[in-house]
């Protein structure tokens, strides 16, 4: 396998370009050198014991029990309250363990369902996370305890222990380093157990390397 | 392979993990299935309008339903892979 391979194959979406055409033209198109993080809502998890939904925001995490009617805020430790929550993610194999992060927060964990919460960064540069992925867990085999991040300015970090620690691998990601989110893929044919996704301001991109 | 795509931005990306070519991805314009890993794309914005998706995610436990958010918090669910999508009223906010 290719190593040292910028995240470039690009799979995704030339087609994106051709088949959502009719959309793009109400669709603003993002400068992709002078990306604007949103505010509001950043991304969404599914609890899959019960179908719970989780929210993260700039606003803080929150949670549904009604299939997304209504909302409730989570309670987090106060130095991450109001600091804004861009990921949020549930481990499918053990629910109570869930991971947040944002770029001014680093990565945070949970066991207990996010009542009680711990920062989990040894060894990555500084806070500034952007994108969190949990692998895949599935085909070839489990790696149910490894994670990826996003470092912004820096790169990719991988842990293979919840997040209690992390490496820098060797794959140097996407041409466009505003990586917004992160994908664990078990497309086969891997060295490793999958693959990753970056979504960016200017595409998705999958990776040579094997994550 | 596609080519690469420029100024088209996406957001989000779920795999289905009983086909892990099937893809989708979501964004500004909306959001797209692949059945190929990427090669081909086909939008799946039928009730969406023209909703700027930013934070899609699947339910593992129901592999058939996602849900979609904008930025804003209005919300959107799918029980047919994508295909449609039904606009949840929210009570609160975000």
């Amino acid at each position: 396998m290719k190593r040292n391979v910028i995240f470039s194959i690009v799979i995704l979406l030339a087609m994106i370009l051709s088949a959502c055409a009719q959309n793009a033209a109400s669709a603003p198109t993002p400068n992709a050198t002078n990306v604007t993080r949103p505010s509001g809502v950043r991304a969404l998890a599914v609890d899959p014991r019960d179908g719970h939904l989780l929210k993260a925001a700039s606003e803080g995490l929150f949670q549904s029990l009604d299939g997304g009617k209504s909302w409730q805020a989570m309670t987090l430790p106060v130095d991450i309250a109001d600091r804004g929550i861009s990921q949020v993610a549930i481990r499918k194999d053990q629910p109570n363990t869930m991971y947040i992060a944002g770029e001014q927060i680093g990565i945070w964990r949970s066991r207990d369902a996010g009542k009680t919460w711990e920062k989990v960064t040894y060894g990555l540069p500084n806070d500034s996370v952007t994108a969190l992925a949990l692998h895949s867990n599935g085909y070839p085999r489990d790696d149910s305890k490894s994670l990826f991040v996003w470092i912004a300015g820096v790169g990719i970090f991988q842990s293979r222990d919840e997040g209690d620690n992390w490496k820098r691998p060797p794959d140097q990601g996407p041409p466009n380093p505003n990586v917004l989110a992160l994908t664990h893929s078990p497309l086969p044919e891997s060295m490793n157990t999958g693959w990753l996704y970056a979504s960016t301001p200017d595409g998705a991109y999958l990776s040579m390397d094997c994550f | 392979m596609g080519s690469l795509p420029i100024n088209k931005q996406v957001s989000a990306i779920v795999i289905d993990p009983r086909d892990p070519k099937s893809v989708f991805a979501a964004g500004p314009a909306g959001i797209f299935h692949s059945n190929d890993s990427g090669l081909n794309w086909q939008a799946s914005n039928e009730g969406l309008g023209t909703a700027a998706i930013v934070a899609l995610a699947l339910n593992p436990s129901q592999l058939d339903t996602l849900f979609a958010a904008t930025a804003e918090g209005a919300l959107f669910r799918s029980d047919d892979r994508a295909k449609t999508w039904q606009s949840i009223d929210t009570t609160t906010s975000p």
